[in-house]
């Protein structure tokens, strides 16, 4: 394809395919325990650190890091002692996060361009240093939930149960939310500030409908999300789109499919037999 | 004569901005022994198990482990504890019942070849091995419960407590848990602790009773325990209720 003599396209694919992988992986157990609302959450708290990072000139996709790290682990320690509170506590984060970013924007007189690009997403400004960040956060997400993978399962299934079976269910649950910040902060530069969240929640919730085991369930929300990203980079390509808007669009289709196959395959079925 | 496990010694306990559930209590629990836990509603058994399980504190008193750390033993595993909540995940979840029941084995051991075949051993157990690749949402309420009880059992704990295994599930699921749980104290020696609004249907002649209500626990006699029990005590409120049902 024409697209892919470009190096900074070869890039964006490179870095999209990297986080159409590390989202479902994370937006699965995310979905599964009534977690979305955190991702979103640190989705708009990332925007603090992108606009430090415009500010002073270092990498925006570092300062997203940096916040998104920061605010995660306050998060989890909020919600662990504010049981009760726990949405508030999203909800809290998350404002604080816009209200810092609105701030640090207007002060320093970031270029409008420039912030939308953050917002919705952009295939043209992944920087090398970009690549390097996503594929080392990448690496980390893949090889923790790899290594932790029996011990999230079973924190998603039953916290208690877990805990009571020996495992350390605080331990896990700031790993967690942790690698959640970590996979919001890269995701931002390709899918934009505004449409992270719906990448690591559509392709699970597409999957749910088709898979019929939690092994399954993962491969096929990887799959849909794959999908989605680098139909939604190429289409932004040759239509002059925003990304994100692109991708999450391919998701959402794919997920209209999914409930139509579920629900109408076992009709024709039926019929047929 | 058999080994004292725990033992509780003038223990009681109220939650913070809560009611005073347990005054004063004592009583020791013993190794390889099958005890049942009956009483009224809100009488505080969940609450004697979480005591005994180490994750609340006694406000008052002492429980001494013989023979076993609690914290140590949780941590590998040789505690199986079937909460009366573990029924209500999210029904939506993906996974199936030997990805349910791997997942505690795999905690503790990466063996895979011997991990799979003791999920399928305990799935046989409970009757379950051609359920073991559906989804454990999709399963009835009792099958459901006897995933959950391979689950607990699967890693072979010494100790093995329940609460309320068998409420709102259908009898031969609840014929099944009452088989495997005999079997597993009486062949294995593993102590066995459950709680039951319908203690006929879950223990023998030769449990031991612990009748928690108002605030005390106190050992009964069991024998001709159907007689005893009569009717169900299921969902009887009133304490009253319940010691005209067993004295
Ligand atoms: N986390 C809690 N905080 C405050 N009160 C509680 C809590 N859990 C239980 N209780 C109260 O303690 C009493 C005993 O509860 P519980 O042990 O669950 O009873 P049972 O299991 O016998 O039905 C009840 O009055 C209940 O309302
Ligand atoms: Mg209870």
């Amino acid at each position: 394809m024409e697209m892919f003599q470009y190096d900074f396209l070869q890039r964006a694919f490179l870095a999209g395919l990297i986080i159409a992988v590390i989202c479902p992986v994370i937006g699965i157990f995310m979905v599964l325990r009534r977690m979305s609302l955190v991702g979103n959450a640190l989705s708009h708290i990332s925007m603090a650190g992108v606009a430090a990072g415009l500010m002073t000139g270092v990498s925006p996709t570092f300062g997203a890091v940096i916040v998104c790290l920061l605010g995660s682990g306050i998060i989890e320690l909020l919600r662990k002692n504010f049981r009760r509170y726990a949405e508030l506590a999203v909800a809290i984060s998350m404002s604080t996060g816009l209200g810092l970013a609105v701030l640090l924007i207007s002060a320093g007189n970031v270029n409008n361009a420039t912030v939308m690009s953050y917002l919705f997403g952009s295939v043209v400004t992944t920087s090398k240093s970009d690549i390097i960040i996503i594929a080392i956060t990448g690496l980390l997400v893949i090889v923790t939930v790899a290594l932790l993978y029996s011990r999230l399962f079973y924190v998603t299934f039953d916290e208690e149960g877990a805990f009571y079976a020996g495992v350390d269910t605080g331990l896990v649950n700031m790993i967690f939310v942790l690698l959640s910040g970590l996979t919001v902060a890269v995701s931002i530069r390709v899918v934009g500030i505004l449409l992270v969240s719906p990448l690591m929640t559509i392709p699970v919730a597409a999957s749910l409908q088709l898979a019929t085991s939690f092994k399954q369930a993962l491969a096929f929300s990887i799959v849909f999300a794959v999908i989605s990203v680098a139909g939604g980079i190429i289409l932004s390509y040759y239509f002059d789109l925003a990304p994100g808007g692109t991708i999450v669009i391919a998701a959402l289709v794919i997920l209209f499919l999914s409930i139509l196959t579920k629900k109408v395959l076992p009709v024709i079925k039926s019929k047929s037999a | 004569m058999t080994a004292d496990l725990m033992e509780f010694k003038g223990v009681s306990f109220k939650y913070p901005n809560g009611p005073v559930v347990l005054e004063n209590i004592s009583f020791k629990i013993r190794k390889g022994e099958f005890y049942g836990l009956v009483g009224p509603n809100g009488a505080g058994k969940s609450t004697l198990l979480k005591l005994m399980l180490g994750s609340l504190k006694p406000t008052k008193g002492e429980i001494i482990y013989h023979d076993l750390e609690i914290k140590r033993y949780r941590k590998k595993g040789k505690i199986g504890y079937l909460s009366q909540e573990a029924r209500n995940f999210n029904p939506q979840f993906p996974g199936t019942v030997s990805e349910v029941v791997q997942a505690q084995l795999a905690v503790f051991s990466r063996d895979k070849k011997k991990l799979q075949a003791r999920v399928r051993e305990t799935l046989e157990q409970v009757g379950l091995l051609s359920k073991a690749d559906q989804p454990i949402g999709k399963l009835s309420g009792g099958q459901q419960q006897r995933a959950l009880l391979a689950r607990t059992l699967a890693a072979e704990p010494e100790i093995v407590i329940l609460d309320e295994p068998l409420t709102g599930i259908d009898v031969q699921s609840q014929r099944i848990i009452y088989d495997v749980l005999h079997h597993f104290n009486r062949h294995r020696g593993k102590t066995i602790i459950v709680v039951s609004h319908n203690l006929s249907l879950l223990v023998n002649s030769t449990a031991r009773i612990l009748l928690v209500d108002n605030g005390r626990v106190t050992f009964c006699d069991n024998t001709n325990l159907n007689d005893k029990l009569p009717v169900p005590v299921q969902g009887r409120q009133r304490s009253s209720d319940l010691k005209e049902a067993f004295f």
